[in-house]
């Protein structure tokens, strides 16, 4: 029997609601749910273990609803989802009273169950997330005491935080035991307990890779024949980071920028590193980029490029002068916030000269 | 320091060309395009090497003073005296990178680090310096209150900036215009939102997550289920039971019944009809009474035979009497033959008219007695069916009540669910929403944060640039009102006393009867008053003093002829060290002929 184990799909995310593109993200996330969903099934699986984080939130009846008709969409797959970190099961969550489609095994209870699946020749135990996490030792207890019930293969489907606490798995009767509660895809057990990762990337610090876990078992034996990682995520958060000189002007970092981004791809989200000189009085803030691109921060390092040494040397007598040893002295270099305002200040001073101020560099 | 002369070998347009300038004052005269400005730009290039930028379309020093010919060296000897010594520099401008060679006329050594000994030469004056406030430049021709202002206007920039070109006040200015676009982009209350849809996010859930808002509405919804369905049952039970009474109400209300004591009549009065016909019938049918009316016919007969033939030897009244009792005998039989006969009939209509109403058929017959009495038994069990049925009826009914009254409760409770459901699903949209908003927020406030800290920078250079110019105020305001009073006095010989040539828009002469407006001094001393700051500033820059060359370049062009003789005149008096004038006009030297000079022709 092929399955899929899929967590932290985030349906509904909010990681990115403050920017101009954050509803494409959104619809983007679910596009992606039901394309892998729709690769997991070409290739084969029948089984598809979603081990907490289907939604990004409790969801309401209509985001369950929407979540139903993408299940029904596959009515060759059988599904088992439970409740993880972000999106618990509570007493007092609308899940308990939504009705499902009928290949769909939505796990209400915060104490392990066991769902039979006869035509898959496997026995799911799983439990939910709900006001706590239940603990791995217990469940491991609890399937243990079930042991002379059991029939067919057994699969575990928890949620466990802990990748230390999972280790305890190894060794145990579960022929693959599917976990939840970490974004990263990791190994928890040899062979036995795996973390999914999360399909699709939430934010700049979401490194990492971003699929799902497709496996086989062997239904007669119950062995895991073995497991392969299909990496997926449509849309990647990407560090860009830019050198600019005086002779580069706002315009000309806006070409540039463009070109980097178009070369890595328009549907990735990008942070903006600009470093070097520039030219005093450029402004980078490339409206015309944030505009067009997904732009998630853009850092401004670059420094102006006043050579205040020549510019104190030549007006040792008058302001600019004094303005230069004034914020220059204390020794120590300057923060950045001194910086700033040197370049305030010295810039105000000679754009508002009567006449071209010698060693300016205008 | 003194400039002593100059030797250019080339520099613009001069070539191999020699000048001696002397202590005091100097008039360098030459038309227009003789070269003033050139010498000049040597002067100038000779202490501080070529400009090597120009601004914009100008061409740098270091281009346009190229000499015009070929061959010809660029570059050229300046010979200063500086405390008593001689030292000559020379430059090559076609090396402008390289460091002049300076030699120390009384011993010959070239000295070390030129350029440290030329800054000190200099006094520290810097060529901005020495350019805005040492060399001085076309003056204005303005006079009067114009005059006036284009002074105030001078000493507001060097008195707050220490450079006239530098404008302390429109930096300022213009830091506060940026950082009031900057604060318009602010995002008021911004960080407070954030905390409170953080909050509330928070509260919510605790809102959400109380034991009242449990989702048992499936639960709820299958209890309301069962009920109903064992309504509908019991209903379906009640109606048959409803329809059961009715029809037995029917057959009974048909047959006049009542109840248990009607059937109890009907049959007596069944039995008693039937008794009664049995008996009339029995009676009718009793050959007694013809055979009683035959004998006394025959009585009778006998009587009247015996009457008529005497073979009873009876009195007549005996025959008579026998007779006659025979004969009433027989009415009497009669009659009541006649009577039983009608009671029979009576008898048999009322029995008949009792079978056609129970059974539907008048005739009387023992199979009609029979069904007869079957009915009134089938009444009877009906009856009893009734009751039964009745009793049936009145528990369903009650029972329904009370089930009706649970289905209203299970009703209830799932409305009740409902709106809990409801409004828990509300308030997880609020959540949600609020999560998308502190989402935003969070990026308003690191936005907010980045505009602060530039505004802050702004801050910092504005107040910077405050203080600084408040301190040079201080200073040099200081130092020109002091110096431009002292001119003032001198010049109107103790006339007017002092001027406060900083504050305020208007400027006050003090005289010893009190204060008057500059507006009302004569226009020969408000120039010399403006000259006076022109010089002090210079002073200034050097530290105090009159150690550097003052260079006049065609400034006094736009005076007229007496003007400019004073102008000279209070030059030549109140400034101890050289000066250079260079002018186009022959003006200058005729208006001086008495003032202790030397005339440069170019």
């Amino acid at each position: 029997m092929k399955f899929v184990h899929m967590s932290d799909i985030r349906l509904g995310l909010h990681s990115e609601s403050g920017r101009r593109w954050g509803k494409e993200r959104v619809v983007e996330v679910k596009s992606a749910f039901e394309t892998a969903l729709g690769s997991a099934e070409a290739q084969g699986a029948s089984l598809v273990l979603i081990s907490g984080g289907l939604f990004g939130h409790r969801p309401v009846t209509t985001e369950l609803s929407e979540a139903n008709a993408i299940f029904s969409a596959h009515p060759g797959l059988t599904f088992v989802v439970i409740g993880g970190v972000t999106d618990p099961v509570r007493k007092t969550s609308p899940v308990r009273s939504y009705r499902w489609a009928e290949n769909v095994h939505y796990v209400l209870s915060e104490e392990p169950v066991k769902i039979h699946l006869p035509g898959l020749h496997a026995e799911i135990y799983a439990v939910s997330a709900g006001e706590n996490i239940f603990p791995a030792a217990e469940f491991l207890a609890f399937y243990e005491n079930d042991a002379e019930k059991r029939e067919d293969t057994a699969v575990a489907l928890l949620c466990e935080p802990d990748a230390k606490k999972a280790a305890a798995f190894s060794g145990s009767g579960f022929s693959y035991v599917a976990l939840g509660g970490s974004k990263t895809k990791a190994v928890a057990a040899k062979d036995k307990a795996f973390y999914a990762g999360g399909l699709e990337a939430e934010n700049m610090t979401d490194t990492g890779d971003h699929g799902y876990i497709l496996g086989e078992i062997q239904d007669a034996t119950g062995a895991l024949l073995h497991t392969e990682f299909v990496p997926f995520a449509s849309v990647a958060y990407v560090p860009l980071k830019i050198k600019v000189d005086p002779s580069i002007d706002a315009s000309r970092l806006e070409e540039l920028t463009a070109e980097e981004i178009e070369k890595r791809g328009m549907a990735n989200i990008y942070r903006i590193h600009i470093v070097g000189s520039r030219k005093p009085g450029s402004d980078f803030f490339m409206p015309r980029i944030r505009e067009k691109y997904r732009i998630q921060e853009i850092l401004d390092e670059s420094e102006p490029v006043y050579d205040f040494d020549r510019l104190y040397e030549a007006h040792t007598q008058d302001m600019i002068g004094y303005y230069i040893s004034q914020l220059t002295r204390g020794g120590g270099g300057m923060s950045s916030l001194d910086k700033k305002a040197m370049f305030y200040g010295i810039d105000a001073l000679i754009k508002t000269a009567d006449k071209p101020v010698p060693e300016a560099n205008e | 320091m003194r400039i002593r002369n100059i030797h250019i070998d080339g520099f613009g347009k001069f070539e191999n060309r020699d000048i001696d300038f002397s202590d005091g004052v100097n008039i360098i005269y030459g038309v227009n395009e003789a070269g003033k400005t050139t010498i000049h730009n040597f002067l100038e290039a000779m202490l501080y090497g070529t400009e090597k930028k120009g601004h914009g379309f100008t061409k740098s020093m270091q281009d346009a003073m190229r000499p015009w010919k070929e061959n010809v060296p660029y570059g050229g000897t300046m010979c200063i005296e500086h405390k008593g010594n001689r030292y000559l520099i020379r430059r090559d401008f076609s090396r402008p990178d390289a460091a002049p060679e300076i030699t120390d006329l009384s011993n010959g050594e070239i000295i070390k680090e030129p350029e440290k000994f030329l800054s000190v030469v200099l006094g520290g004056v810097t060529r901005g310096a020495f350019k805005s406030s040492v060399s001085i430049d076309q003056l204005s021709s303005r006079t009067g209150t114009a005059l006036v202002n284009e002074l105030k206007g001078y000493v507001d920039n060097i008195g707050s900036t220490g450079a006239p070109d530098l404008n302390a006040g429109k930096a300022v200015e213009l830091l506060r215009k940026r950082k009031a676009e900057l604060e318009e982009q602010i995002e008021e209350g911004a960080s407070k939102n954030y905390a409170a849809s953080l909050s509330r996010i928070k509260t919510i859930d605790k809102e959400i997550d109380v034991p009242e808002n449990e989702n048992c509405i499936s639960e709820c919804e299958a209890v309301r289920e069962q009920i109903r369905a064992e309504i509908e049952g019991k209903e379906k039970d009640f109606l048959s039971a409803v329809d059961r009474v009715a029809a037995e109400t029917g057959i009974l209300k048909g047959s006049g019944i009542e109840s248990r004591k009607d059937v109890e009549q009907w049959d007596l009065t069944a039995q008693q009809l039937c008794d009664r016909y049995a008996s009339a019938l029995a009676r009718k049918k009793s050959p007694w009474r013809v055979v009683g009316m035959v004998l006394c016919v025959l009585v009778m007969a006998a009587a009247v035979y015996g009457y008529l033939t005497g073979f009873l030897s009876l009195v007549v009244y005996a025959y008579a009497g026998i007779f006659a009792a025979a004969f009433i005998l027989l009415i009497l039989l009669v009659v009541r033959s006649v009577n039983v006969s009608r009671s029979f009939k009576a008898a048999e209509n009322e029995l008949s008219e009792l079978l056609k109403q129970r059974i539907g058929e008048a005739e009387i017959s023992r199979g009609t007695i029979d069904r007869l009495f079957m009915a009134n038994h089938s009444l009877d069990g009906v009856l009893a069916d009734r009751e039964k049925d009745r009793s049936l009826k009145d528990d369903l009914e009650a029972d329904l009540a009370a089930l009706r009254q649970k289905h209203l409760k299970a009703q209830e409770d799932v409305e009740e669910q409902q709106k809990i459901r409801f409004t828990v699903e509300e308030k997880l949209s609020e959540q949600n929403g609020l999560r998308d908003r502190a989402e935003r927020l969070r990026l308003a406030v690191a936005e907010n944060n980045r505009l602060k800290e530039e505004i802050d920078a702004i801050n910092i250079a504005i107040d910077t640039i405050r203080d600084l110019s408040d301190s040079i105020r201080g200073r040099l305001g200081t130092y020109l009102n002091k110096e431009a009073s002292r001119a003032l006095r001198e010049v109107t010989g103790g006339k007017y006393r002092s001027m406060d040539v900083g504050s305020g828009s208007d400027v006050f002469l003090s005289t010893k009867d009190g204060m008057v407006s500059v507006n009302d001094v004569s226009a020969g001393t408000l120039d010399q008053v403006y000259l006076a700051v022109r010089l002090a500033a210079a002073r200034f820059i050097m530290g105090g003093g009159d150690r550097l060359p003052i260079i006049f370049d065609d400034s006094f062009a736009l005076y007229d002829d007496h003007r400019l003789r004073e102008a000279i005149r209070f030059v030549a008096g109140d400034y101890a060290g050289q000066s250079l004038i260079f002018t186009c006009h022959h003006r200058e030297e005729n208006a001086i002929s008495d003032i202790d000079h030397r005339l440069i022709e170019l």
